[in-house]
């Protein structure tokens, strides 16, 4: 069936049905001098259009639609007259237009016609021949309440992987694009917000409401223009802009609950007890000692063979979820405004944001402001100028971080609080007193030891620019900018002296107190010259720019303090420091582009930057970073334009080569660092090398080669997008573990190659168009990484244990980048016969411990069996939409996971294994405890006394990372157009929203997928340390046009 | 017109353009960079001054000579287990692992110490200064090289033979450097000593007391020859520190000798005593150069605290004093209230826990410590002089301050220890415990053969280090 006869039809029978039941048909009289009111809807997914085009033909006035699609225009046009309706990747539409309002249906161009914001400038979708993903900010991402930009990113874009730092409310989250291509230099794509690179930039300062579009330049060649900084990719930020037309009001709110996305299942009390009393049992009998003697420190020496009586009446102890304690629900409000306006001289816009929100942690909550002004002037035919300034500031009250671990850990034989009032640990129960530290500790261990602690942050940043852009000749444009960005943090951290622990129990009180301040400013030129002669469409750019970064930091402590009741460094009775730290970068940028299209047909793009950076030594401070890339449009070939149903089929390639700068200043010199000496009661100072001249460094460099294919068939009901690509990234920016005969035990230095290749894939589909609507997306990302060489000798880096919590790591040529390394676990000696047949057991191999794989086959278990155990890097990872419409009505889910590679949670070294008498995963019921009940077999006995191979890194500690996950659903309904005039509103549209409602993962934590709080470090990847954990909320949203 | 102002305007902002160049050269404003020190005196002085510092890395907590001399030593145990690893247990109980993190800690602590070092050797080898006299200029090489010897002396006896750079080395070639031979170590050391020795002077006056002397240099140069096996030459050493007079076992400097001299020894306040010959400087408080060890040796407890003070202090639990150590006092010996104490009451239950603890590293300012440590004192040079001359005299030397009957005489517990050399292995046990002798004199007189795995990571790096047996 024709699918544009088929929209047509449901068009019109939409609008008429509409126009009946609403009554609009009563207004008949004609018209002079008045409004006219309208929506203007995509045909397919009937989403409202915002940001469409609305003129009267013939007359220069037009409007746009707002965030509903509604437009509404003042003329003096008597009806009937015609209206051109356009917008980029629709087709253009004219319609007779007899009354209002009208309803308006834009069929979409494939999204061809699309304008995609890539580095400097803008092109058509259809002109592209890089890869380049897109993300439309949807009613599905504006409905959650607490999204972050990064958060919208979540399975939306094929090649994107999105991970967690932390749940912590107003936290950014790290995006990795196409892989790890840096070892240490920062792995975080480079941010560009309206035109202005920022690197590091903290996604949540951009108020996500203000959000119009985000771009990313996936393949090197995209990102090439952004020369050194481009190498982990390049997400491009646009911001919404003002409008002309009559002055427009939105007003959204939402508001919901928090809650803990999950908890992890630890043992209750009962089942605690019995673990306690093995372990000082199992230690107490390897000891040498008696099996039945008597449970008192007269017969058995020592407290941590015994165990208080009560244990063993594990009904008589309380059962206290130290998760229940800590997290709560929480609630979340968000009410944004935005009003936009303007003329054909002149635009505005004027948005405003405020965000109040408690955490799901004690203690934890965070408030934030958005201020947003922009304004657009045309001075002359040939000249516009324009300024935008945007102030956020927040604050955030932060937990102690450790709450979440303790949570975790601590026994559940304690009560919350004891009755003498004071928190429950073993000195405030009667009979545990001597149990300090075997039953775990009483003080910096209880959930809430730290509770009366005050860590403060508040932080102002303004971004802003002021251009002016003028048309010197026809297709010749110059453009001026100064952009800038302001951001000042101020940091507290309070260190309480009472900890409710008991009449003895104070510690020092502490505060520090930092402040930032980064002042950055970029002077950008840019020329451009566009010119068509006949069917050769040509496209040049030449541009300069200059970058400025100046850091200045402070902090201050003091020590001392009486009590609790002044929170100020004021209070504290001895200065312990005050220093500072200043930096400054340059980064000096030339560049220059030439796009070619024939005959929308054949495309080139060609590009060229020069980067010249404070950060290196005087002979290695510039770069190159060409790029090259071609497109065929093979749908445009006679052959294929005969059939039909293919709308679009695009074959594209491209190479090129970006850098990666992203590590601290200065460090390409050594250092003199100062310290202090003692002789008798005399201080003095003492001057030392604290790091070494490398001359030699010079930029990362990543090569790529990308291929891709876009296909369009039955007008876009199908569409895919598809890429491969291939990359190596050498003089990696690293750590090199060295000799510390040299004075040090890495090195920073270039060194080695890696490599990337991978597959995207990005489905789009219409299932069903009309009355009920459903289009679905799929998109598939898969990536592998291998060391290609390490330094002189590829020799096998390892890195030490204390690079990743405990865990060992190792870099090897020929395999993926960090791998886990440490010995392999192979399950329990079940019994003594099972340990003798094993040549490779270690001496102090008892039944029940556990047993490890004599990887070398040399029959001794030794440090030559630590072998890789496994990867952080998935095997891939998906998402999934669906969104379903219904008349009025909207629904959108999207799942996402990820699939494969393996986590480490700080909790399982500690909570698998008798450590200083933690709480323990409830897994560990199923533990060996005799050869009788031996248990799942995997989980070894508990002792107080560990001397086997317990606290050394193996497989034991790694789980699975997989998980699959209900990330969103929104339901929505807007408000018929009928009734909204009747109340002189625009538009109303009110929906319910659930984020991360349901996750399926393997693993006993909290979050799969949110690491430590380094993320950014590829290092630390798939390490994870108990940060604040995710919330799961329920939203209510309303959207309001005036 | 409008044409031509725009391209005038371009033009200009071109020219701009190209003049920034120069901007790109930056370097720290707020640290000091290479090439910008070694250019005076002071700076020199300044510069060995971080020797210093790292003898105090040396001697704190968790270097070679606590490790060595104490945790692997029969002197202690540990109590209850903490931490995320078993690295104190292990060295504690000989069962270590090579990817023991406390060892690596350790030896990269100590080879750091010696690249600082060697690189102030290397300026003062090349700098074209003139240094207000030349006995300073050699004072200052003698210090370094001094104790650069002592670090190469604790690595030697914890690891046997070990890499032995003595110049600045870079990371590309410090693959080239593996384990030395030990005989060539000690030739070196010894010839750097006696260089020492020689231009160091006998004393310091005003704020550079603490500093090595030609005495300290002599103790040292006798530890190396002890190691290498020369036993006439240390005797000699030892014999040129008793003859010189300058020490004594009169620690307070009160004129009369007993037991509170020994007590005086480890008051928090004492600096650079009578009986010290070479000391490791500490100083107490916020911003000084605050010491580790009473931290570390203090139970692992949460209701511990100090004598004297209600505000409770965990400690690390490590090296709590063993049954054996207790029980070697003898009855009556002065020493034993004097370096432990058997336990603390928990001020809440008014329970006594018995978990004893040293007060060797006593400090009441336990937040900001900053108590000196002996390396080398008076009554450990006439016990080692008693045990490689076999004089008891010496020997008797110590038990007298402290009132004990003499080696020999008829109240001596003879019984026990029946021979000089028990006798002397004995006294040197209770009159240096927790001073880090312990461990290195149970190998010294051959009754443990212990040497530290060399560290995996050592290994990892460089293939071309052999792990020890």
């Amino acid at each position: 069936m024709n699918i544009d006869k088929l929209i047509f039809t449901y068009g019109w029978l939409l609008v008429s049905i509409l126009g009946v039941g609403k009554g609009w048909a009563q207004n008949t009289r004609p018209i002079v001098n008045s409004t006219l009111e309208g929506r203007v809807i995509d045909s397919l997914s009937k989403d409202p259009l915002p940001g469409a085009t609305v003129q009267i033909a013939g007359v220069t006035h037009k409007v746009q639609t707002d965030g509903q699609g509604l437009f509404r225009i003042v003329t003096g046009q008597k009806f009937p007259y015609k209206l051109v309706i356009s917008f980029i990747g629709y087709k253009t539409k004219e319609i007779q237009v007899q009354k209002g309002p009208v309803e308006i249906f834009l069929s979409g161009n494939n999204t061809l016609e699309d304008v995609v914001v890539v580095g400097y400038g803008t092109q058509k979708r259809r002109a592209i021949s890089g890869a380049v993903g897109s993300l439309q900010i949807d009613k599905d991402i504006s409905a959650r309440t607490n999204a972050e930009f990064g958060q919208a990113l979540y399975g939306k874009v094929a090649g994107v992987q999105v991970l967690s730092n932390s749940g912590r409310p107003g936290n950014s989250s790290t995006v990795q694009i196409r892989g790890i291509n840096s070892a240490s230099a920062g792995s975080a794509p480079l941010i560009v917000v309206d035109g202005i690179p920022i690197p590091n930039y903290d996604l949540n300062l951009i108020n996500s409401a203000d959000i119009e579009s985000i771009d990313i330049l996936k393949d090197a060649a995209s990102a090439a223009i952004y020369g050194s900084r481009g190498a982990n990719g390049v997400i491009l930020v646009t911001t919404k802009g003002g409008g002309m037309g009559a002055t427009r009001v939105n007003i959204d709110y939402s508001g919901g609950f928090q809650h803990v996305i999950d908890k992890v299942d630890v043992m209750n009390s009962s089942e605690y007890a019995q673990a306690a009393i093995d372990a000082a049992q199992n230690g107490w009998i390897e000891s040498g000692g008696d099996p039945n003697a008597p449970n008192t420190i007269e017969a058995r020496g020592a407290y941590k063979y015994t165990w208080p009586v009560a244990l063993e009446h594990p009904e008589t102890l309380p059962n206290t979820d130290f998760q229940d304690a800590i997290f709560r629900t929480a609630p979340v409000n968000k009410l944004g405004l935005n009003v936009t306006g303007g003329s054909d001289k002149s635009t505005f816009l004027f948005s405003g944001g405020y965000q109040n929100q408690q955490g799901i942690a004690l203690t934890s909550n965070y408030q934030k402001y958005n201020a947003t002004i922009k304004n657009v002037t045309k001075l002359k035919d040939w000249l516009q100028i324009g300024a935008s300034s945007s102030f956020t500031y927040d604050h955030e009250r932060e937990p102690y971080s450790r709450m979440f671990e303790w949570a975790v850990q601590y026994p559940s034989i304690y009560p919350l609080y004891s009755s003498n009032g004071y928190l429950g640990s073993p000195n405030n129960q009667a009979g545990f007193e001597k149990y300090n530290a075997i039953l775990f500790r009483p003080q910096n261990g209880h959930p809430l030891y730290r509770i009366n602690d005050n860590i403060q942050h508040n932080r102002l940043n303004v971004l802003g620019s002021a251009f002016a852009e003028a048309t010197l000749l026809p297709g010749l444009t110059y453009r001026t900018a100064l952009n800038y960005f302001f951001n000042r943090k101020d940091n507290s951290n309070y260190q309480a002296v009472d900890h409710n622990l008991g009449s003895a129990y104070y510690t020092q009180g502490v505060m520090t107190v930092d402040q930032s301040r980064i002042v950055n400013y970029t002077f950008q030129n840019l020329l451009s010259y566009q010119k068509k002669l006949g069917a050769h469409d040509l496209a040049f750019l030449l541009g300069y720019e200059y970058n400025n970064n100046d850091l200045y930091y402070t902090d201050q402590e003091r020590r001392g303090y009486d009590n609790d009741l002044v929170q100020s460094l004021a209070a504290g009775k001895t200065v312990y420091e005050a220093t500072d730290d200043k930096t400054k970068t340059v980064l000096i940028s030339y560049f220059a582009r030439a796009n070619y299209d024939f005959k929308n047909k054949y495309l080139l793009s060609a590009s060229l930057r020069r980067d010249g950076s404070s950060r290196f030594a005087p002979h290695n401070k510039w770069g190159y970073f060409p790029a090259v890339s071609a497109g065929w449009v093979v749908s445009e070939e006679p052959f294929l334009k005969a059939v039909t149903f293919i709308n679009n089929l695009k074959l594209r390639a491209s190479y090129g080569l970006t850098g990666n700068d992203n590590f601290d200043d200065y460090k390409w010199i050594g250092a003199i660092a100062q310290g202090r000496v003692a002789f008798g009661n005399n201080l003095s100072a003492s001057y030392y090398p604290s790091s070494i001249t490398n001359r030699d460094l010079k930029w990362e460099r990543t090569k790529q080669l990308d291929l891709g294919l876009d296909l369009s068939l039955w007008h876009g009901r199908v569409s895919l997008e598809a890429d491969w690509y291939h990359s190596t990234s050498d003089g990696l920016l690293l750590d090199v573990p060295v000799p510390v005969v040299s004075g040090f035990t890495t090195a920073f230095k270039n060194v080695g190659k890696l490599q990337n290749k991978g597959v995207e894939l990005a489905l789009n589909t219409q299932n069903l168009v009309g009355k009920v609507g459903w289009s679905s997306q799929v998109t598939f990302s898969l990536n592998r990484n291998r060391v290609l060489a390490l330094g002189d000798d590829n020799a096998p880096m390892i890195l030490s244990a204390a690079v990743a919590s405990g865990m060992q790591k190792i870099n090897e040529v020929g395999q993926p980048i960090f791998n886990f390394y440490g010995y392999r676990y192979l399950g329990v000696y079940k019994n003594q016969a099972e340990i003798d047949a094993d040549p490779a057991h270690y001496a102090t191999a008892k039944p029940g411990d556990g047993r490890y794989q004599d990887v070398s086959g040399n029959g001794v278990l030794g440090v030559e069996d630590r072998t890789i155990i496994g990867n952080p890097a998935p095997d891939f990872v998906w998402g999934f939409t669906n969104k379903f419409t219904y008349g009025q009505w909207d629904l959108s889910v999207l799942l996402q996971g990820v699939q494969g590679g393996e986590v480490m949670d700080e909790n399982i070294h500690r909570s698998t294994l008798y450590h200083e008498g933690r709480n323990y995963y409830k897994e560990v019921v199923n533990r060996w405890r005799s050869e009788q009940d031996p248990g799942d077999g995997y989980h070894y006995k508990l002792t107080v006394d560990l001397d086997g191979y317990e606290k050394t890194p193996s497989s034991y500690w790694l789980r699975s990372a997989s998980y699959l996950r209900v990330k969103s659903l929104t339901l929505g309904y807007n408000f018929p157009q009928g009734l909204m005039s009747r109340i002189k509103l625009s538009s109303l549209r009110v929906f319910l929203n659930g984020t991360n409602l349901f996750t399926h993962k393997d693993s006993p934590v909290v979050d799969p997928e949110t690491f430590s709080s380094t993320a950014d470090n590829a290092a630390m990847r798939g390490v994870s340390s108990d940060p604040y954990p995710t919330a799961k909320v329920y939203s209510f949203g309303i959207q309001l046009g005036l | 017109m409008k044409l031509l102002n725009n391209i005038l305007i371009l033009v200009a902002l071109l020219v701009l353009v190209g003049a920034c160049r120069d901007k790109l050269d930056l370097y720290p404003e707020s640290s000091l960079t290479e090439g910008a020190f070694y250019n005076n005196e002071t700076q020199f002085i300044q510069a060995v001054n971080d020797a210093y510092r790292q003898l105090g890395i040396l001697y704190d907590a968790g270097g070679i000579p606590d490790i060595f001399g104490e945790l692997a030593s029969d002197n202690v145990y540990i109590k209850a287990a903490s931490g995320a690893d078993t690295y104190p247990e292990d060295i504690n109980l000989h069962h270590i692992k090579s990817d023991n993190g406390k060892l690596e800690s350790a030896w990269n602590k100590a080879y750091s110490a010696i690249y600082v070092i060697n690189n102030v050797l290397d300026q003062l080898g090349t700098t074209d200064v003139n240094f207000s006299s030349q006995e300073l200029k050699s004072r200052l090489i003698s210090e370094a090289k001094t104790i650069r010897a002592l670090f190469y002396y604790n690595l030697t006896q914890a690891w046997g033979a070990v890499p032995f750079p003595l110049k600045v080395v870079s990371p590309s070639e410090s693959y080239g450097y593996g384990r030395e031979d030990l005989p060539v170590i000690y030739a070196q050391l010894i010839q750097d000593l006696q260089e020492a020795k020689s231009n160091l002077p006998t004393a310091y006056s005003g704020s550079d007391v603490g500093r090595v002397t030609s005495y300290g240099a002599s103790a040292v140069l006798a530890w190396i020859y002890l190691a290498d096996g020369d036993k006439a030459k240390a005797i000699n050493e030892l014999k040129e520190i008793i003859d010189a007079g300058n020490f004594s076992l009169d620690a307070n400097n009160d004129g009369t000798i007993n037991s509170s001299d020994y007590a005086y020894l480890f008051l928090a306040t004492t600096k650079n005593a009578k009986e010290s010959i070479l000391e490791v400087q500490y100083l107490a408080g916020e911003n000084q150069v605050n010491s580790h060890h009473q931290t570390e040796y203090a139970p692992w407890d949460f209701a511990f605290h100090l004598p004297g003070n209600s505000v409770t202090f965990r400690g690390n639990g490590l090296n709590t004093p063993s049954n054996g150590l207790i029980a070697e006092y003898e009855l009556g010996d002065p020493r034993k209230d004097l370096s432990l104490s058997l336990g603390f009451y928990d001020l809440q239950t008014n329970n006594f826990i018995s978990y004893p603890y040293t007060l060797k590293f006593y400090d009441p300012n336990y937040l900001y410590p900053g108590q000196n440590v002996e390396i080398i004192r008076y009554a450990d040079i006439l016990l080692l002089y008693a045990e490689l001359t076999g004089d008891p005299a010496y020997l008797n030397l110590v038990r007298a301050r402290v009132g004990l009957a003499n080696y020999g005489s008829s109240a001596y517990p003879s019984t026990t220890y029946s021979n000089l050399q028990g006798a002397i292995a004995h006294e040197r046990r209770v009159e240096l415990a927790f001073e880090f002798h312990r461990g290195f004199d149970l190998n010294r007189t051959g009754k443990t053969t212990l040497k530290f795995p060399i560290p995996q990571s050592v290994i990892d790096t460089n293939p071309a280090i052999t792990q020890n047996p």
